[in-house]
């Protein structure tokens, strides 16, 4: 992502209604918040209307952006409690069985006994509650403290259901291994 | 958002997280969508959304417009009191000896409202979390108080009985919405805490 600096001549062009300022806002940090929000929410469809819902938000709170972090950290921040909010609204049930289906692609960047792909997909397949906690901790670099006062829990809580899912990651990476080497992957 | 806090990590967990670590930009590209097709659907609203299309007073507008009915009630009632004001200065609680009638009224709602004080716990609680019925109980104060300076010139005894009723019962429905929103906080903190731990 791009430091507030090299881009607030393009946040000012936004800011006075510049659409096509507007369409490269979006565009240069649209595919890292998908991401953000697939890991969250799993489902593309889902993980799209929270993006909608987010540059709504985005264009129409850019006013308030001081450039007290990145524009990257700001939007990834409204991302994460859209994509928050749009799983509360949704009510989502917890899935306790692991889906080991989406670990079984093809490996694409494999890295010692861990990889990208194996990864964002072993924490997709984590159950709701500790998947938000890992997503957040682990891949976009949360404290639990910052964790405990976005979802409204103990700190102590945000650190358990870290290493509980942790767990079960590791679970699931290790399946996903073993099925690449039955499926001829490795 | 610094996740480089070596307290939280074993020696076996460190590997995990350090690759993550390095591997940051990759995790922001692991699945790519049709930016262009989103952006169809997007573009029209954001012009919309656009602060300068005159939607932020709105929203911002929109978290008050309770407390500022409320509020213009609440000051045209001062206003139509002060209206007919005499000489301030007159003791709290005197009303009672000037209303005799009311005194029992008066002791029931205040054992009321302390019980409610106390089961609320509203001395410890962070006012800033519930700052808009905080503020609404600050000016029925204000107003109580206006209608103490008011009470030995007033004209209209009925009706300044009626508001010194009416303060009690606004009160106590003020500490109830209260209780609710305390309810309502603690219980959706519980659920939460249930959520992640499923």
């Amino acid at each position: 992502m791009r430091s507030s600096d090299a881009i607030s001549p393009l946040i000012k062009r936004c800011l006075e209604g510049d659409q096509s300022a507007q369409k490269q806002l979006y565009h240069n940090y649209v595919q890292a918040m998908y991401n953000v929000a697939i890991r969250m929410v799993r489902n593309p469809t889902d993980a799209e209307d929270v993006l909608q819902e987010t540059f709504l938000k985005v264009f129409q709170q850019l006013h308030q952006f001081r450039g007290q972090s990145t524009i990257g950290a700001w939007i990834k921040q409204i991302t994460v409690r859209t994509a928050l909010n749009y799983l509360r609204r949704k009510k989502e049930t917890v899935d306790i069985n692991l889906q080991l289906h989406a670990t079984e692609e093809k490996m694409e960047e494999g890295d010692g006994a861990y990889n990208v792909k194996a990864i964002h997909e072993a924490i997709k397949a984590l159950p709701k509650g500790c998947r938000t906690i890992v997503n957040l901790h682990l891949v976009e670099g949360y404290q639990h403290k910052e964790i405990a006062q976005i979802l409204r829990i103990s700190e102590s809580t945000s650190k358990s259901q870290y290493h509980r899912g942790k767990k079960i990651l590791r679970t699931i990476l290790k399946k996903s291994q073993k099925n690449k080497i039955i499926n001829g992957y490795v | 958002m610094d996740m480089s806090n070596p307290n939280e990590k074993t020696n076996q967990e460190q590997s995990l997280e350090a690759f993550v670590d390095e591997k940051q930009k990759a995790f922001e590209r692991v699945e790519m969508f049709d930016a262009d097709q989103l952006w169809t659907r997007i573009a029209p609203e954001v012009e919309v959304a656009s602060p300068n299309a005159g939607s932020g007073w709105g929203i911002q507008l929109g978290t008050y417009w309770k407390w500022s009915i409320a509020a213009t009630i609440l000051l045209l009632l001062v206003a139509g009191l002060l209206l007919q004001k005499g000489d301030p200065g007159i003791e709290e609680a005197a009303y009672t000896s000037i209303f005799p009638e009311i005194q029992e009224q008066v002791d029931r709602y205040q054992v009321e409202i302390t019980q409610k004080e106390a089961a609320i716990g509203i001395d410890e609680l962070p006012q800033g979390a519930y700052q808009q019925i905080f503020d609404e109980m600050a000016l029925l104060e204000e107003i109580r108080v206006e209608l103490l300076k008011d009470l030995p010139a007033y004209a209209d005894q009925e009706k300044l009985r009626y508001l010194f009723l009416k303060y009690y019962e606004q009160k106590i429905k003020m500490l109830d919405r209260l209780a609710r929103e305390v309810e309502k906080k603690e219980s959706k903190k519980q659920k939460n805490e249930e959520d992640i731990i499923m």
